[in-house]
């Protein structure tokens, strides 16, 4: 029953995943970040202007998730049903993990800047491990191997473009648009696969 | 005379409400969960809407779970969560079954 009751709770996590609206919005997102990077490059803007622009990119996130949560509740919900995570299970757990990935982001920028190594030329790296942090930790949580290869796939990238040269803002706008792009397969195939394997229920389903 | 509770008095002992498997199946989910909705129910226990309805019915009337109507944007939705009680009932049961397994 232990078991049965691990699995019950793995599979609500898994449940937030498996119409692949998260991935399809978090591949909108990332579009939405690379072309952010990507202006803050070319263009001259004063640093009010990247603020504001900056401030428009969360607007955007926002109406991605107001989107997906407005698609969700007509697509999702009356084909598989709602659940609720139980939030106090593991939300301290994850917050240590939080502070303490945060702890060595900082530290690790901190050395960059004591060593003469210019921080912006590894900014890919900053931001590839941000991204696979965050995947690996929704890997963790939900179990699903997917989110581990994004993991790493993103490390490897980010990785790879700050060593090629492709440092600054370029590197970190193409790794968002690669982790899209990823994300967009990704989305795609497991919306398609929830779709062919899931129908609308006909009936008042919510009406015991 | 031996008065030590034996373990298959413990069996006897547990809550037949709960020990229906239908109804452990829901609570077994709702334990796991925050709340969740008729249909996810549906899906995660293999019950029929009639007997799941049954179920959550007496499962309501003992005060172990409580169903809610409400809404999520448009979309009407009952939701179903643990009481106190019924978490309560639940972990006397599993620890009784524990018990009786010897685990």
């Amino acid at each position: 029953m232990e078991n049965n009751i691990k699995a019950s709770h793995t599979r609500a996590m898994q449940y937030w995943f498996a119409d692949g609206l998260m991935e399809l919005s978090s591949a909108a997102i990332c579009l939405v970040l690379g072309i952010y990077f990507m202006i803050m490059q070319i263009a001259s803007a004063s640093q009010a202007g990247f603020a504001v622009l900056f401030l428009l990119v969360f607007v955007a996130a926002y109406g991605i998730r107001k989107v997906m949560m407005w698609y969700r509740e007509r697509s999702t919900y009356p084909r598989t049903g709602y659940v609720e995570i139980r939030k106090e299970r593991e939300d301290r757990r994850f917050l240590v993990i939080a502070i303490g990935f945060s702890v060595l982001l900082l530290g690790f920028m901190v050395f960059t800047l004591m060593r003469g190594i210019q921080t912006m030329t590894w900014l890919p790296v900053i931001g590839g491990v941000i991204y696979g942090f965050i995947f690996a930790l929704t890997g963790y949580r939900t179990k699903l191997v997917r989110f581990y290869f994004l993991a790493g796939f993103c490390l490897v990238l980010s990785i790879f473009l700050a060593l090629s040269g492709l440092g600054d803002f370029w590197g970190t706008a193409l790794l968002s648009f690669c982790i899209g792009m990823v994300l967009l397969a990704f989305g795609i195939v497991t919306r398609m696969n929830y779709i062919k394997h899931t129908r609308i229920s006909v009936e008042q389903n919510n009406e015991p | 005379m031996n008065h030590e509770i034996q373990p298959t008095q413990t069996l006897v002992g547990v809550d037949r409400l709960i020990h229906e498997p239908s109804r452990s199946a829901i609570l077994a989910v709702l334990s796991a969960v925050q709340c969740a909705d008729f249909l996810y129910l549906q899906r995660e226990t293999g019950l029929t809407k009639g007997n799941l309805t049954v179920h959550l019915s007496k499962l309501e009337a003992a005060g172990y779970i409580k169903i809610e109507k409400t809404y999520r944007g448009k979309l009407p939705l009952t939701l179903c969560s643990l009481t106190e009680e019924g978490k309560v009932a639940f972990e006397n049961y599993r620890q009784q079954l524990r018990q009786f397994l010897g685990e």
